[in-house]
């Protein structure tokens, strides 16, 4: 049979790193995949030289849409380590409550991906409406629900209220029962289970040479979270596990996922109940000595890291940014190999990359020289249609 | 501190193998070892076998003025080891880590798109993040460098 | 265990319930007490340091001449360019500027959106 090679993607509007995977078929299988990222660089990393570090600070919140906040995490983070100050522990513990919120949001908003890329769209509604409720939350900690504007160089900016910390508690409440019953759907529902079991199987030994991250990571098994490994901001104060699947596949990610959320709602409650006293910033100066500093985070993703250069003035020499996406898609092309062409999108989404970088699909029909454009959208529903053709494929 | 005592041993490892390294521990958890361009490769591979690693976290191209630098960031289970490799402007060339850590393949073309490094051995040479018509405007990262689009040209 | 069918109760348990969107413009959501909207600047506290344009990350805050007394810049907000981070309130001395609820910014008129 001829092998037939269509691309998806670039456009892809929210990350730093826009994929295109160049997917080569034959039938139904994937026999190839390759990436091409870059379609829309931002040069983030060379403005960011130009710029001084309380400007950088909304600029790295910037980089990402949905993780916004652990960019500005490790921007803190490698400037205070560089200076030389840290911040009080209320302003850690409240950075971290934020950390983990972000996560909670994150992971449904993950969970409703998922469900409306395996054409099960009640799951998606469900869970986004659930989701407006770690929004309102943050909206009320922070001001606003997407860039939070929350870090700065030397703690948080806006302190966590009596009234607001009850609305947290509550909201945490009716959370935790809600993932509950997403784990147990995740479980049990057919939709998900044939959509998602077996498929992207990524071994131990790939993951671990091809330095996977996150949840794409725990989901084989192997027990590494940067909370635990390199414990920034109060992580290492606040009790919690690291959430581990041993199936490897798109299910185990969904599971680990939701456990997940579940962990970081009992570690946000834990925070509150816990919160310290005292202030919750120091002042920072605006002139940042000469250093360098690595600093790394558990983004909801997986890991991010910032690498910051200074040389003595007010702006900063280099930042090197390293996305979680970035180390996930090598990982990506792997287990799409073999996979089937309905499953593509399952696989891709199973990262959590951003959606938009899967609108466009060209199909490029070698035998015939022609090429059509397809829409990520149809793709989708030819998906959903082919499992319905024959549910037990 | 736990760092101080693996710098002891990397140390004896490094000299048992004839590896000339500086250390620097800057702070709890993070180890820089800056090694000689021909080592690189002998040096990853000795720390990764001795901590039993895995995990090439990633790497940046910084543009230090006079010279470049290559930095390898990996992890251990509760360390953060980066590789600090110094290269001099007229002649920026790196030994492929992908042979030993296939996760390289990805950041070795971003070096080359960024700062021109020249990667030997690499197997897949093409460009990671800037257009495939780039051609020769430069390399975007390098401290010399000016928007085209700044010098009549389009970008 | 798969189960076909899983979601059934949970989906009668939304047959009861109030669509969760609301009819704007005729409908409104709450907004958080502290959220960060249009800016007020009470020009009569200004001293026109131009701490506040020196920290505007967008280049929405730009210092430009004041006509009246008292001194001689005044920043001038173009909201169009605004992110709405607050970094500006923070970084005045004497408290000029404030950040309202204010979010319906949608106006026929670019000047509208410039606030001096």
């Amino acid at each position: 049979m001829a092998e037939i090679t269509f691309p998806i993607g670039p456009i892809h509007p929210a990350l730093k790193e826009p994929e295109r995977f160049m997917i080569t078929v034959e039938g139904e299988t994937v026999v190839n995949a390759d990436i091409r990222i870059g379609h829309i660089h931002r040069g983030i990393e060379k403005l960011v030289e130009s710029r001084t570090y309380i400007q950088n600070l909304y600029l790295t919140e910037r980089i990402c849409g949905i993780c916004s906040f652990t960019h500005t995490t490790n921007f803190c983070q490698a400037t205070e380590d560089i200076l030389g100050i840290a911040p009080p522990p209320r302003g850690l513990y409240l950075r971290t409550i934020v950390n983990e919120l972000e996560r909670i949001h994150s992971h449904l908003l993950w969970v409703g991906v998922a469900g409306h890329e395996m054409g099960f769209d009640t799951l998606f509604m469900y869970s986004w409406d659930d989701r407006e409720v770690v929004q309102d939350i943050l909206e009320l900690m922070t001001g606003n629900r997407v860039n939070y504007a929350y870090n700065t160089i030397g703690g948080v900016r806006r302190d966590l209220n009596q009234s607001v910390s009850d609305k947290l508690l509550k909201g945490m409440d009716f959370l935790e029962t809600r993932m509950k019953a997403y784990v147990d759907i995740g479980l049990n529902e057919t939709t998900i289970l044939k959509r998602t079991q077996g498929i992207g199987i990524l071994k131990q030994p790939e993951a671990r040479k091809y330095s996977a991250v996150g949840p794409r990571l725990r989901a084989c098994g192997i027990a590494y979270d940067v909370r635990k490994a390199d414990p920034h901001a109060a992580y290492g104060e606040i009790p919690f596990d690291v959430i581990t699947a041993e199936t490897s596949d798109v299910h185990g990610q969904y599971v680990v996922r939701a456990l997940e959320t579940i962990e970081s709602i009992k570690m946000v409650r834990y925070m509150v109940k816990n919160l310290p006293a005292g202030d919750i910033r120091v002042k920072a100066p605006r002139k940042v000595p000469p250093g360098e500093a690595i600093s790394r985070t558990e983004a909801p993703r997986g890991e991010d890291i910032h690498y910051l250069r200074s040389n003595g003035t007010d702006k900063p020499d280099r930042l090197r940014v390293r996305t979680p996406t970035m180390a996930n898609i090598l990982n990506v092309a792997h287990t799409l190999k073999g996979a089937q062409i309905a499953d593509v999108p399952m696989i891709v989404a199973g990262i959590d990359p951003c959606m938009g970088c899967m609108d466009r699909v060209l199909i490029i029909d070698n035998d015939k020289e022609t090429s059509n454009m397809v829409d990520m959208e149809e793709l989708r529903k030819y998906a959903i249609e082919w499992y319905k053709e024959a549910p037990n494929r | 501190m736990a760092e101080e005592k693996t710098i002891q041993t990397l140390t004896q490892l490094f000299k048992s193998k004839g590896i000339t390294a500086e250390f620097t521990a800057p702070r709890e958890r993070r180890i820089f070892i800056t090694v000689e361009r021909e080592q690189l490769k002998t040096a990853i591979l000795t720390v990764f076998r001795e901590l039993d690693m895995w995990h090439l976290i990633s790497t940046s191209a910084v543009d230090a003025g006079d010279h470049f630098e290559a930095l390898y960031h990996t992890a251990s289970e509760n360390k953060t080891i980066t590789f600090k490799v110094i290269l001099s402007k007229e002649d920026p060339t790196l030994p492929t880590i992908t042979d030993i850590l296939p996760a390289a393949v990805l950041y070795e073309r971003e070096f080359h798109d960024v700062m021109g490094f020249i990667i030997e051995g690499h197997p897949d040479m093409r460009p990671l993040i800037l257009p495939e018509n780039w051609g020769d405007k430069g390399y975007p990262l390098r401290k010399d460098w000016v928007d085209p689009r700044k010098k009549g040209g389009d970008a | 265990m798969a189960r076909p069918g899983y979601m059934i109760p949970e989906l009668l348990g939304r047959l009861g319930k109030k669509p969760v969107t609301v009819l704007y413009p005729y409908e409104k959501l709450p907004t958080a007490p502290g959220l960060r909207g249009k800016i007020k600047f009470h020009t009569d506290k200004c001293i026109g340091c131009g701490m506040c344009a020196r920290d505007c990350p967008s280049g929405a805050c730009v210092m430009v001449e004041f006509k009246g007394e008292g001194r001689k810049k005044s920043p001038e907000f173009n909201l169009d360019r605004c992110t709405f981070c607050e970094q500006c309130a923070e970084s005045c001395p004497k408290d000029a500027i404030e950040l309202t609820g204010e979010y319906e910014l949608a106006h026929f008129k670019k000047n509208e959106l410039i606030i001096r």
